[in-house]
């Protein structure tokens, strides 16, 4: 077992700790010598995380997957997390402190593909964070609906604020 | 007056864009696309639970080549349900209360059954026309007769769900208008009005699921005969 800790320090970025022999292959077909212990993890090969070039077909592309955040344990230094450090361009938008905000506008991209980019990654936040859950519940569903009956409630309003005064309906 | 009880049928526009594109379009940002894992999220797994029983239930009674039409008669189900029951949501639009959308889902999907039989099995295809045992001086007028009532069949199809679902929005919008209206006077009767608005609330529900059945099912039964 001394081969699997070579490649634990050399993993790509979205994997860290998931050992990889080659960028073509599925983590646990990888070839090595003397791999005896691992003919058990042959299942795996249908994860699609541990395919580097899987390709989704999917009009919104899921994010690569990243593993179990960990728990910060230390302190963030002057009162900023991580995520509110660095250069602007590069932080998300709940990252933004109110005052940058305007900056922050300047140099996101507006082009369609930016656009798009960032519809898709709001779109995978959100199922990320209410739907691709172990114990979701109805109001990922639910905020979806209420939104749907505000929009076409909006969408509509020009023809329905004219049954404000009417007097038999 | 009685105008405003049919304005919602009417498609509201908004800088021109008008809401049946985003009611079409949004029942698919309610079904994840199912991805790989072994166990889904919760959402997914209902999706697939329901799906399987759906295609089930469709593709029992026809054969192996009726089989290719699964993913077709699936999606339309889904869809139709998905579009009926968000229907019943306040200020929400239904598209399949118009006609135009009923018939141009009911008609090209009946024509591409009857002429694949045409196509691989004319004569079978063409002998349904006949029943069996017909005195030969009437076989003219009974080929007359049964060829209006295929394409009664297929207009019926597209006007039963374009009924069905106008007739529950109106009579929703009719009750609740009249318990209202009661309220401040007799408010006893008004009551009364809304039970009978749950109630009928809970029949839409239905007739909602129902209906988005009912027509798949007719047409996996055109294409049992014909495939």
């Amino acid at each position: 077992m001394a081969g699997v800790t070579g490649p634990l320090l050399n993993a790509r970025r979205d994997a860290p700790f998931l050992p990889r022999a080659s960028q073509r292959q599925p983590i646990c077909l990888s070839r090595g010598s003397g791999r005896s212990a691992r003919a058990g993890a042959v299942g795996l090969e249908w994860f699609p995380e541990l395919r580097p070039n899987y390709q989704a077909l999917s009009a919104f592309a899921e994010r690569p997957f990243q593993g179990e955040p960990g728990v910060a344990t230390k302190t963030p230094e002057g009162n900023f997390s991580e995520g509110q450090r660095g250069p602007l361009a590069e932080r998300r938008l709940m990252d933004v402190r109110l005052g940058e905000l305007p900056t922050w506008l300047a140099t996101r991209d507006f082009s369609p593909r930016g656009l798009l980019g960032g519809v898709q990654k709001a779109w995978n936040s959100y199922c990320n964070k209410y739907i691709n859950v172990k114990k979701g519940g109805a109001a990922g569903v639910s905020m979806l609906l209420a939104g749907y009956c505000i929009l076409s409630y909006g969408w509509s309003y020009q023809h329905i604020k004219c049954n404000r005064w009417r007097k038999y309906h | 007056m009685n105008l405003s009880f049919f304005d919602q049928f009417s498609s509201p526009n908004l800088f021109g864009i008008p809401l049946i594109l985003l009611s079409l379009l949004f029942p698919a940002l309610l079904f994840p696309s199912p991805n790989n894992r072994w166990i889904n999220n919760r959402l997914s797994t209902i999706q697939t639970w329901l799906l399987h029983l759906i295609t089930k239930q469709l593709m029992v009674p026809l054969n192996k080549n009726g089989h290719k039409w699964a993913m077709m008669f699936t999606s339309l189900m889904i869809m139709l349900l998905t579009i009926n029951l968000l229907g019943l949501l306040p200020y929400t639009f239904t598209p399949t209360t118009q006609l135009s959308m009923n018939m141009a889902l009911a008609f090209p999907l009946w024509l591409a059954t009857l002429l694949t039989g045409l196509r691989n099995q004319p004569s079978a295809s063409l002998a349904h026309l006949l029943p069996e045992g017909t005195p030969t001086p009437l076989i003219p007028a009974l080929i007359l007769i049964e060829t209006t009532s295929l394409l009664i069949r297929r207009l019926a199809l597209g006007v039963r769900l374009t009924a069905n679902l106008t007739a529950g929005h109106l009579l929703i919008q009719l009750i609740s208008t009249a318990s209202i209206a009661l309220v401040p006077t007799l408010p006893a009767v008004s009551i009364l009005t809304m039970i009978i608005l749950l109630l009928l609330t809970i029949l839409e529900v239905a007739v909602a699921m129902v209906q988005a059945y009912v027509f798949v099912l007719l047409l996996s039964l055109d294409l049992q005969e014909n495939i």
